[in-house]
């Protein structure tokens, strides 16, 4: 039987600074989540475990944020587009019946959701 | 462009929001000079007790929807023995058609401030945190600036103007979890945990944030604070002719003439509702019914038009909530209303129980097919069994006040439930 000791690959530099700049409180974990992500447009599985070993706690802990907020994405991507259906601007029409979107009722006035976010 | 609240309606009592145009929300010094810190100044000028009687006297009720009284909770808080006490601001206004905390936040960030800074001193607290929704970027930032030019004025920090008393305030982001207005997920998703809801009682004031005692309050109840102390529990009391001392923030929307945001005293109909703030129905439009509260709010039809509604009057069917009332015209099917209600609750529910994160999918099934008119025979027992379940057996509030829109939907309008089922 060998003895293999595991070398894991060193934290990445940029989440282990972006750690740092939270003093590495384990309570800041979902504004660190939120650094990464403005940076990269989303959360890959590298930097959600890098997260967890730079803060010294458990992988399902960021990864149970990343996965429950709904502002926080596991696919790194460049523009999101978000339209809001909530009851008054649903009213207003911002989804068809038919499952398409129409510009109609995004100027709703009550719509508190960003129509067009830029994550990076 | 931010719609325009400086003007004032008629019918209007204006307190928490007599400043909206009048006050440049960035400057602390056009804020000292207009008085919004002269409720902090007057309640360090009392004991912590005095200040908590005070609120207390004014029976000021919490503004999140439930309407607990504000000094009993402050009460349990400084009660406690164990330090440090924490104070935390509710401002995920995650809630539908809810949008009053992000205009006090918008138009007067120094109000809230103040609030947060007396509530620290009467609980002899020595944080605070504001969780802000994380789609409210530019309020989060206005907040931060203002909490900056707070300390420079030694309303924050150490001995706050030589009174002895030390505070310090935080802004945390949320990042889109309806769950997180629900108090104990609040303060979870503040420890850096996901936002599910913690079992009560304990209750916040004696096992909050960080297992310490915590007062939670909404940004509304904050900003009544500092009025309260500056001008007297008897003025709040005189405000309102109705027995609910105080007055209210109303979000008014949907199929009226004027759709806004207006602060009125409690004891309103949805008949003067409509008519007086809101300008009367729209051209074309008649009545037929109105979501009242928020999402989990009551929906009424025209026979509870003459109701005064209060914290107290869900009783007699007609619910207050937060204070947002979404008026429907003709042209709007109550099942297709419900279905998309349910369809917010169901991509909503955070997971925990299984009553709601089941219960909502499985109604938004049935009412998925009811809508489209391809309803089964039995699916309004259905969603009334599902009601009653979810109602029953949930873990958090989540759960416990979908099936209200549901019940009251089906009370008013059973027939139209029953006409899609084939």
């Amino acid at each position: 039987m060998t003895n293999k000791s595991i070398v894991y690959k060193p934290i990445s530099p940029e989440i282990l600074e972006i750690a740092e700049r939270h003093e590495n409180q384990s309570e800041a974990v979902l504004e660190i989540l939120k650094d990464i992500q403005s940076e990269h447009g989303g959360l890959s599985r590298e930097s959600i475990t890098d997260t967890a070993r730079a803060l010294h706690i458990p992988a399902h802990r960021p990864f149970g944020m990343a996965t429950f907020f709904s502002m926080l994405s596991l696919e790194e991507r460049r523009d999101v587009l978000r339209v809001c259906d909530g009851p008054a601007c649903w009213l207003k029409r911002s989804t068809m019946d038919d499952g398409q979107q129409t510009m109609e009722g995004w100027s709703s006035m009550v719509c508190r959701t960003y129509i067009v976010s830029r994550t990076v | 462009m931010p719609a325009d609240y400086s003007q004032r309606r008629k019918g209007e009592v204006r307190v928490m929001t007599a400043l909206i145009g009048k006050i440049d929300p960035d400057s602390i010094d056009d804020a000292i000079a207009k008085g919004v810190y002269d409720g902090l100044k007057s309640a360090l000028h009392k004991k912590p007790e005095e200040a908590i009687a005070e609120v207390e006297a004014s029976g000021l009720q919490g503004r999140g929807g439930a309407g607990f009284p504000v000094g009993r909770k402050w009460k349990f808080v400084a009660a406690e023995k164990r330090t440090p006490r924490y104070i935390v601001c509710n401002a995920d206004e995650s809630e539908p058609l809810i949008f009053k905390d992000r205009v006090l936040i918008e138009t007067n960030p120094h109000q809230l401030l103040a609030g947060i800074i007396i509530a620290g001193y009467a609980c002899g607290a020595s944080e605070a945190w504001i969780y802000i929704r994380g789609e409210y970027e530019s309020q989060a930032r206005r907040l931060e600036s203002a909490i900056r030019q707070a300390k420079e004025k030694n309303l924050l920090g150490e001995n706050i103007l030589g009174s002895g008393f030390s505070f310090k305030t935080h802004v945390h982001r949320g990042a889109g979890a309806y769950i997180c207005g629900e108090e104990t997920a609040l303060l979870e998703s503040l420890e850096g945990k996901r936002g599910e809801p913690r079992l009560r009682p304990p209750f916040p004031p004696t096992y909050g944030f960080r297992g310490h005692p915590t007062a939670v309050n909404n940004v509304e109840s904050f900003c009544a604070v500092p009025n309260i102390l500056k001008n007297g529990a008897d003025w709040w009391k005189s405000l309102s002719p109705y027995s609910t001392p105080g007055t209210k923030m109303y979000m008014l929307l949907g199929h009226v003439k004027n759709p806004s945001l207006f602060e009125a005293p409690f004891g309103l109909t949805l008949r003067q509702i409509i008519d007086n703030f809101g300008g009367g129905m729209q051209a074309g439009s008649k009545f037929k019914f109105a979501l009242c509260g928020g999402a989990a709010g009551m929906i009424v039809d025209k026979s509870l038009l003459d109701v005064p509604i209060d914290f107290a009057s869900s009783q007699k069917g007609i619910s207050l909530g937060a204070g947002a009332f979404l008026i429907c015209d003709q042209s709007v099917s109550p099942v297709a209303f419900l279905r998309e209600l349910l369809h917010f609750f169901a991509f909503e529910s955070c997971g925990k129980c299984t009553p709601c994160r089941v219960g909502t999918w499985r109604s938004l099934e049935v009412l998925n097919r009811m809508a489209e008119g391809k309803g089964i025979k039995g699916d309004t027992d259905e969603l009334k069994t599902l009601a009653a379940l979810m109602q029953d057996s949930s873990f958090c509030g989540l759960g416990q006040s979908v099936p209200i829109p549901m019940k009251s939907v089906l009370t008013h309008f059973e027939a139209e439930f029953e006409k899609t089922e084939s």
